[in-house]
């Protein structure tokens, strides 16, 4: 039988041929290699809404760190200005856009966000525009059972470079709503954008979608952190159409009861001379389930990259489980490749060293924690930022 | 004088294998002890079983320290309490700060004490005191803990800990393995400045060297989970000369 979302046709104001596309598509099937883990059983049991108010008043609301730099809220898929301060830069212009791609059958949430984002978020930065200061984007959830697309695209050109800190959260007692998100970044020549992405967005599902285009000498980091969601689906899809090229993804994930947290990555070197760096951290707690599929192709005319992957799991109770694959798909012949996985338990020598010197059991614990993350917080830049991921995942 | 530790009749099992068979040992204030003993004797398993690791099941005998049954005590009540390991293999702990580590321990120490924590300016002045005791390279100190120390830096940085830590009754194991002769006598020193009236050590070496720096009040022999020979420094240079082989000719006393 297909299988779709129970979508509650009253509630999207569609138009008739719209509503018949949306009907036409079908969710993937488990017996998808990319698909095999998702528990899509949570998401059918459910019906989903369309169309809400904002309704966001205040940060107090949100668990968000104190933001500096400009801010943009998006609540349900739409622009919440009251809490939004954007800036006005000849060289870094931030605008809604109508969305007038015409729709292309393709997979499941692809066709959905085609076919129901109406305007999309379109950052852009002028050439040779290097924005100091970090742009904060809000995505925020506050309809328990509503089902939001949205979409930004980046379009980042010659020597221009941007930071950006991307928050997915939900408002206070927000539950089983359903964020279908994409990010479309195009990286001109020998410029650059570094993504901190933080998802907590606890009782609701999370399907993200990120498609990097990096042209000559560019530089892409990617920073990804997922706490909570019932179901977190990350996709990063990096296709390097230029040489010389960095990219960089780095990730500390966090399912813990019964939630379900599943990282797709794929880094496709076309031309030679690129980097790649990949580093993904799981710590998977109660009954949490992780999953971590990472691909790298180096294409037959690739010659000379560097690219290296590697992931790392530690299951804090018996019941966690972690799916890891990384994978190397090789056709060039001059090339310095690497990758791996661990799946093990904190060091009992290293858990007991620290107890010897007097830590108590729950603080030699937060230590292991941190010292097991280090490597990926290291890189990142933010400080705020940082502390304030630190303190999540030492309260978690 | 009064006693700090006092081992009677100790029995340890690991993993259902007994490897203490019956452990006698009295430790006063201000003294001394070396405990020597062919390499899988039951010395490691020891210290392990004093600073109260998991695993380590005492199946006879008790541990008084300090007037104290210790053995359902945590390892980190053992270490407020004033008990110190020093590892014979150091754990590297990557991502884990040197520094960061240590002054959660002593504010913990302090804390469990019903003391005020120690400010970042004493501590940080502490830490450049004790390290110059041990001659501890500036830069390893805020490193990740041991995380590609060599042999002698680890060790170095064992005695480092314990001089922050300021212990009643250290344990030293293997402490002078690893090290060439001229960190042994740095090593030894900060040790023998570490010593006084009101605290105590356990020496633990498989070599007579050592204790030409750290000069002990009574030396043991450990043989096969039991002591089979106590005496003085003289002790060790015998043992140094005739090895432990002729021990088991004579009856275990
Ligand atoms: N964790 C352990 N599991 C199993 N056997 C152990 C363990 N630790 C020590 N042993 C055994 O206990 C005996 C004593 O070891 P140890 O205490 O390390 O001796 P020493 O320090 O005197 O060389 C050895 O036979 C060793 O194999
Ligand atoms: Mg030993």
């Amino acid at each position: 039988m297909m299988s779709t979302l129970n979508l509650n046709k009253n509630s999207f104001t569609v138009d008739t041929s719209i509503w018949e596309a949306i009907n036409d598509c079908t969710l993937p099937d488990k017996k998808e290699e990319d698909w095999r883990y998702m528990k899509w059983g949570k998401l059918k049991k459910l019906e989903f809404h369309g169309d809400f108010p904002i309704q966001t008043e205040n940060f107090s609301e949100l668990n968000l760190p104190k933001l500096t730099g400009p801010v943009i809220v998006i609540e349900n898929g739409k622009l919440n200005e009251k809490l939004s301060s954007i800036p006005n830069h000849k060289e870094l212009t931030i605008t809604f856009e109508n969305d007038d791609i015409s729709f292309q059958k393709s997979s499941y949430f692809d066709s959905l966000n085609n076919l129901l984002v109406s305007e999309y978020l379109n950052i852009k930065v002028g050439e040779n525009y290097v924005f100091k200061e970090c742009i904060n984007i809000v995505n925020i959830l506050s309809s328990s059972n509503g089902f939001v697309n949205s979409r930004i695209a980046f379009k980042i050109a010659k020597n221009a470079n941007i930071s950006v800190n991307q928050f997915f959260i939900k408002s206070n007692n927000t539950s089983n709503g359903l964020l279908n998100h994409q990010n479309l970044i195009e990286l001109e020549e020998h410029s650059g954008i570094t993504i901190n992405k933080y998802q907590d967005t606890d009782n609701n599902f999370q399907f993200c979608k990120d498609v990097i285009n990096q042209k000559d000498e560019s530089k892409y980091i990617s920073n990804n952190f997922s706490s909570s969601g019932k179901v977190i689906r990350n996709d990063i899809q990096v296709k390097v159409e230029g040489e010389h090229c960095h990219t960089e993804l780095n990730g500390i994930f966090s399912p813990s009861n019964n939630e379900f947290i599943d990282n797709h990555t794929l880094i496709d070197h076309i031309y030679p001379n690129c980097k790649s760096y990949e580093n993904y951290k799981g710590l998977i707690k109660s009954n949490g389930v992780g999953v971590f599929n990472g691909k790298v192709i180096v294409e037959q005319d690739a010659q000379q990259i560097e690219a290296y992957q590697q992931n790392n799991n530690i299951l804090l109770d018996e019941d966690a489980i972690i799916y890891s694959k990384p994978e190397l798909e090789i056709y060039a012949d001059d090339v310095k490749c690497s990758h791996g996985s661990t799946t093990g338990q904190f060091d009992d020598e290293a858990l007991f060293y620290l107890r010897s010197r007097g830590l108590s059991r729950a603080s030699a614990l937060q230590h292991l924690t941190l010292g097991f993350v280090n490597e990926i917080m290291d890189t990142i830049k933010d400080e705020n930022h940082k502390d304030f991921i630190l303190n999540k995942i030492l309260a978690n | 004088m009064e006693t700090i530790l006092k081992i009677e009749n100790l029995h340890c099992q690991v993993q259902d294998q007994e490897i203490l068979k019956g452990l006698n040992l009295e430790i006063k204030k201000g003294e001394v002890h070396a405990i020597m003993g062919p390499n899988g004797s039951g010395k490691s398993t020891l210290s392990s079983v004093l600073a109260g690791k998991e695993d380590y099941e005492i199946t006879k005998g008790k541990i008084i320290y300090q007037n104290e049954d210790i053995s359902e005590l945590s390892p980190e009540e053992r270490s407020w309490n004033g008990m110190f390991l020093a590892f014979q293999y150091p754990v590297e702990i990557p991502g884990v700060s040197n520094i960061n580590f240590l002054r959660t321990a002593l504010n913990e120490k302090n804390k469990a004490l019903g003391k005020d924590q120690i400010s970042a300016k004493d501590f940080l002045k502490m830490v450049s005191e004790k390290s110059a005791l041990v001659g501890l390279d500036n830069k390893l100190k805020n490193r990740s803990v041991n995380e590609g120390f060599s042999g002698g830096e680890k060790k170095r940085n064992e005695i480092f800990q314990m001089a922050m830590l300021d212990p009643t009754l250290s344990i030293l194991d293997e402490t002078d393995s690893g090290l060439d002769i001229d960190a042994l006598k740095i090593v030894s020193d900060g040790v023998n400045t570490l010593k006084s009236k009101e605290n105590a050590t356990i020496v633990i070496t498989h070599y007579q060297r050592l204790l030409d720096y750290i000069v002990p009040d009574f030396v043991h022999v450990l043989y096969d989970g039991r002591i089979v020979k106590s005496g003085d420094k003289n002790l060790a240079l015998e043992l140094e000369e005739r090895g432990y082989d002729w021990l088991k000719l004579e009856p275990a006393i």
